[in-house]
This record gives C-alpha cells, sequence and structure tokens, in this order.
C-alpha cells in the first residue's frame, strides 16, 4: 500500500471535521477530493500533512505509519503540500524560496542551486530566480509554491486547490503542468479542487466528502453519475457528458 | 551578468575604502572621538548580533542586554575571580552565553511572538537580580575590576573592537548567504510554509539564538575590557534598547543595517557630552522618540534611503509592456 488513510476522525470542540475518513492513493496515481465548502476538505489534507493531529485513525505510507509525525517529518517522509491560501516568503526571491525546500535533501549549496533551478525551469518561471515573490503575480506564485514543494522530491503531493483564482488560460497552462509533474515526474497527486474540469480531465478516482464523511468514491464518471453526490454538490443538472 | 560583475567590483573597491578609513582613523582622531568611534562599533557588533535573530530570524528580543552582560560578567569573574587570563575570560562569557542561548532557544521553539518575549525578559531580570545578589561573585553593584595588566591603549581597543565589528559583518553577510540563512528568513517569513517544505523550525530558532548570544558575548567581553570592571549596568534595558535601536533605524535584515544605525550611537554621545550630567536619563526620551519618528516616516530605515525604489521602477515596465 503506496498511501492510507484510515478511519481518520478530527474534531474542533464539538465540530467533527471528519469523521471516518479513508482514502487510498496509489503510487504515480492522481486522486481527486471534492466536496461543497466546509465539507473537511482542507482539514484532511492538514491531518495528512501533519499540521493536524487526527483524534483517531491511522494514517500509513509506503509501509510506515505516519499517523503521530509533524509537518516537517511528513514532509522528509515524501509528502508535500501545497495551501489552499498561496503562501510565500515575502523577503525572499524566486531562486531562495525555492532553494528553502531544495536544502531538505541537499545540504549544500552547491547541490541545492542547481535543483532549485531546475524545479524553476520545470514550473516554467526560468528568467525570474532574482525578482522578489511579491513581484510576482498570483499564476507565478502559484508555479513558485509548486516549485519550493517538488524541490523537496516529494512522492506525493497534496494540492489544496491549486487552481483557484486562475483565470481560464492559466488553469490550461497549470493543468499542463500539473499532468507533468505526475507524468515526468511520477509524483502521486491527491487534489482538492473547485474546477470540477480539472477534476473531471486530471483524476483517475474522486473522493467526495460531504460534513466530514466520505459519501462516494470512484471514478470520475461513476462520481458525476451518483445520486447523493449530484445533490450534494454538483446540483441537479449536472451532466458529466459536458465535461468531457 | 557581465553588469554586475562590474557592480559588484565598484562596491568591492568602496568596501576597502571605508575599511581603509576605518584603520587610519586612529591616528586623524582625539582620545574623545575614538572613545565614540569605540562604542559605536561595539553597538555595530551588538547590532548584528540582534539583526541576526531578529531580523533574519524574526524572534523579537527584547532583552538583548542579557547576553552581552553575561559577556562582560563571564569576562571579569574569569578573570579576577578566577584569575585566568583573557583568553579565558573570553570563552567563559561564550558558554556560559551558549547554555543561556540554549535555555532561551528551546524556549523560542515551544513559544513565539508574545510569550518569546515574556520569558526573555524573566531569564534577564533573574540575570541581572543574581548579579546583584551575588556579591561573592559578582561584586554586587559595586562590580569588580579586571587586573590592571589587561589594560589597553585607546588606539589598541579601537583596532579590537573594528576587528570584531568586521567579523561580525562578515558572518551576518556568510550565515545569510548559507542554507542556515536562507531557513532562518524562511522560519521568519512564513513559518507555517517553512514547515511544509521540511525545515524544523525549532531548531533554527535555538541555533539563531546561540549565533546571536555568541556575537553578542562577545561585545561583552570586549566591553569588559573597555571599562576594565563590570557593573550592573550592563544589564540595563537602555543597552537593549539601543541594539534595537542601532538596528530599526538603520534597516533591520541588512547587514549595513546596524551600521547606518549606528550614527545614534554618535548622536547619542555627543548629545550626552553637551548635556548636563542630570540630564543624562532624558537621552532614552530621544531613543524612543527617534523610533517613533523613523518608524513613522521610514519604516524599513535609514538603508531605504539608499536603495532603488523598487516599487516604482518594475511597476513603469509592467505598464509599458502591457
Amino acid at each position: 500500500m503506496f498511501f492510507k488513510l484510515e478511519n481518520s476522525t478530527i474534531a474542533f470542540g464539538g465540530l467533527v471535521a471528519n469523521k471516518n475518513v479513508t482514502a487510498e492513493v496509489e503510487k504515480g496515481q492522481i486522486v481527486g477530493l471534492i466536496g461543497p465548502n466546509g465539507a473537511g476538505k482542507s482539514t484532511m489534507f492538514k491531518s495528512i500533512s501533519g499540521f493536524n493531529k487526527i483524534d483517531s485513525g491511522t494514517i500509513r505510507f509506503k509501509d510506515r505509519d505516519i499517523t503521530k509525525l509533524g509537518p516537517v517529518e511528513v514532509c522528509r517522509a515524501g509528502i508535500a503540500c501545497t495551501f489552499q491560501k498561496a503562501q510565500s516568503f515575502a523577503g525572499m526571491t524566486l531562486e531562495e524560496s525555492v532553494l528553502v525546500g531544495a536544502y531538505l535533501r541537499r545540504k549544500r549549496k552547491k547541490d541545492a542551486l542547481p535543483f532549485a533551478h531546475e524545479m524553476i525551469r520545470f514550473v516554467g518561471l526560468e528568467g525570474k530566480e532574482q525578482v522578489k515573490i511579491p513581484r510576482l503575480n498570483m499564476f507565478e506564485r502559484k508555479k513558485a509554491e509548486l516549485a519550493a514543494a517538488l524541490a523537496t522530491e516529494p512522492e506525493m503531493l497534496l494540492l489544496d486547490e491549486l487552481f483557484a483564482g486562475l483565470v481560464p488560460t492559466e488553469v490550461e497552462m497549470m493543468l499542463e503542468l500539473v499532468k507533468k509533474v505526475n507524468g515526468e515526474l511520477g509524483i502521486a497527486l491527491f487534489i482538492v479542487e473547485h474546477v470540477l474540469r480539472v477534476i473531471m480531465s486530471l483524476c483517475e478516482k474522486v473522493y467526495v466528502l460531504e460534513y466530514g464523511e466520505i459519501i462516494a468514491s470512484g471514478s470520475p464518471q461513476v462520481i458525476s453519475s451518483d445520486e447523493r453526490v449530484i445533490k450534494a454538490y454538483l446540483g441537479e443538472d449536472y451532466d458529466v457528458a459536458d465535461d468531457q | 551578468m557581465r553588469q554586475s560583475k562590474y557592480k559588484i567590483d565598484k562596491r568591492v573597491i568602496l568596501y576597502l575604502l571605508l575599511l581603509a578609513a576605518a584603520l587610519l582613523f586612529p591616528m586623524a582622531a582625539n582620545r574623545r572621538v575614538l572613545n565614540i568611534a569605540i562604542i559605536t562599533l561595539m553597538y555595530v557588533t551588538l547590532g548584528e548580533s540582534w539583526n541576526l535573530l531578529s531580523g533574519m530570524s524574526g524572534l523579537f528580543s527584547i532583552a538583548h542586554a542579557l547576553f552581552f552582560g553575561l559577556g562582560v560578567y563571564g569576562m571579569t569573574i574569569t578573570t579576577n575571580r578566577l584569575g585566568m587570563g583573557l583568553f579565558a575570560g573570553v570563552v567563559m562569557g561564550l558558554v556560559v552565553n551558549t547554555l543561556m542561548a540554549l535555555l532561551v532557544g528551546v524556549i523560542a521553539s515551544k513559544l513565539s511572538g508574545l510569550y518569546f518575549t515574556m520569558a526573555l525578559i524573566g531569564l534577564h531580570q533573574t540575570v541581572y537580580s543574581l548579579s546583584i545578589q551575588l556579591i561573592d561573585l559578582t561584586g554586587g553593584s559595586m562590580g569588580i575590576s579586571m587586573p590592571r595588566e589587561y589594560l589597553f591603549s585607546k588606539t589598541q581597543q579601537y583596532y579590537m573592537v573594528l576587528t570584531l565589528a568586521v567579523a561580525s559583518m562578515l558572518f551576518y553577510v556568510f550565515i545569510r548567504r548559507s542554507r542556515i540563512g536562507t531557513n532562518f528568513v524562511a522560519l521568519k517569513e512564513n513559518p507555517d510554509l517553512a514547515r511544509a517544505l521540511g525545515s524544523n523550525i525549532g531548531n533554527w530558532r535555538i541555533l539563531a539564538t546561540v549565533f546571536s548570544a555568541l556575537m553578542a558575548s562577545l561585545a561583552g567581553s570586549f566591553y569588559a575590557l573597555y571599562l576594565m570592571s563590570n557593573n550592573t549596568e550592563v544589564f540595563n534595558a537602555s543597552i537593549s534598547l539601543k541594539i534595537i535601536m542601532v538596528v530599526i533605524v538603520g534597516g533591520m535584515g541588512y547587514v549595513w543595517g546596524p551600521v547606518l544605525g549606528s550614527s545614534m550611537i554618535v548622536l547619542d554621545e555627543l548629545v550626552r557630552g553637551m548635556m548636563p550630567s542630570r540630564f543624562a536619563p532624558f537621552s532614552v526620551v530621544i531613543y524612543a522618540g527617534v523610533l517613533i519618528i523613523m518608524a513613522l516616516l521610514k519604516p524599513a530605515g535609514i538603508i531605504s534611503f539608499f536603495q532603488r525604489d523598487e516599487k516604482k521602477t518594475p511597476a513603469k515596465k509592467e505598464r509599458a509592456t502591457t
């Protein structure tokens, strides 16, 4: 088993944000997670990445129990993440912010710097290495955050609404980039997304979360024809054929 | 790329000229001017120390005199009470400061923001009280003096502190450009993102505190030689305030920040020289005033006068291309 989150339950005070959530990701797979606002998607991602401590359940990654690990150890184990709200190091250049990730597995600058440059090229931001992060636009910042996460050399990447706030042409470009991350680097992707086009065209498997519980899972086609999912999330008149 | 190389060359020439001027300075200066220069350079060292912890790593140390004072007491106690040499005195300061920094750093790795500041103030007050109470060891409020054999001339002291200041600047630059500095800045800018990228911010906080304390300790060891004694004044909050002022007025997070900000120390020494001594405590009000004015008018410090206005130029370019 590559990655498995099993019976994860987490409550904040009286609010149960995740209840017996189980999800699996195979090596190199692209898996989606959808659900209405407040369903507990980000909570679930944060428990995987170690920012939230789950109350019960287990998280296993590559035959290792990572349930109790914090963010630093989870990242070291090979799971990187990007945040729902684009995060950055405001005082840094693009180059240095990617270096932060590159330094995880490369202690020396002469090893880390070429690798950081490679990742910057990979996301298509070459030529902007010395630009300060606040001077990048939203699209570039998201790519910068992705480059930094890739620089930690993850085997699985959690993308929390990477496409949110992008205009349609940027969504297309980001889509190509994400496919490249999966195809060329062989990184498994676990994606939270509201842009359904993305989910439908990328994912082999989709989980649907509602009120903290997984209400359906399966291929995008199966999901989009599931009655409960349609009611809960897609709306009554959604037709999967439109998005294929 | 070629152009930037040329620019660096010009800078190197400027740095060498500054260094030459600093080296020749004692020939042109009288004793009073030399004294001011010594104190100013000491604050450059302390400023770089604070800059590393607060400017680079984002841990706001409000009681930096703690580390400085321990350096002073390490030196005087080792030479006077233990009868050992100068080198032992410096090492004593470094060892005690490492232990103190580990304690502060561990607190910083668990607590941040206000709680870190409160813990630091608590430790500072404890050490300050001990320096008064442990009379047999510290000499209490009277202090103890250094053996006379360690009295250096003003010129010698100047070169010592100049070495210290330049070394601390080089150390700051070296750290900033290394893996350590990148992690320090990452933990200051965005601790959560840093953690998500596998940067163990707790450990980096401890390391930043230790480095900073060691730099302040060396400045303290030097100050003991300068005063030839210790007294509890070295733990005074006004010293912490001056250190903070030097960096904030100069420019936080820049190696030249403390150098530019140390002009405040020159100003302070000159003003105090002119004022009747009973108004001396009033100088604290001046620091506070300067800090407030700088925070309002130039929050990025004096250094922002020397920087190209980043906000204006690229925006113009963007407009031109669209």
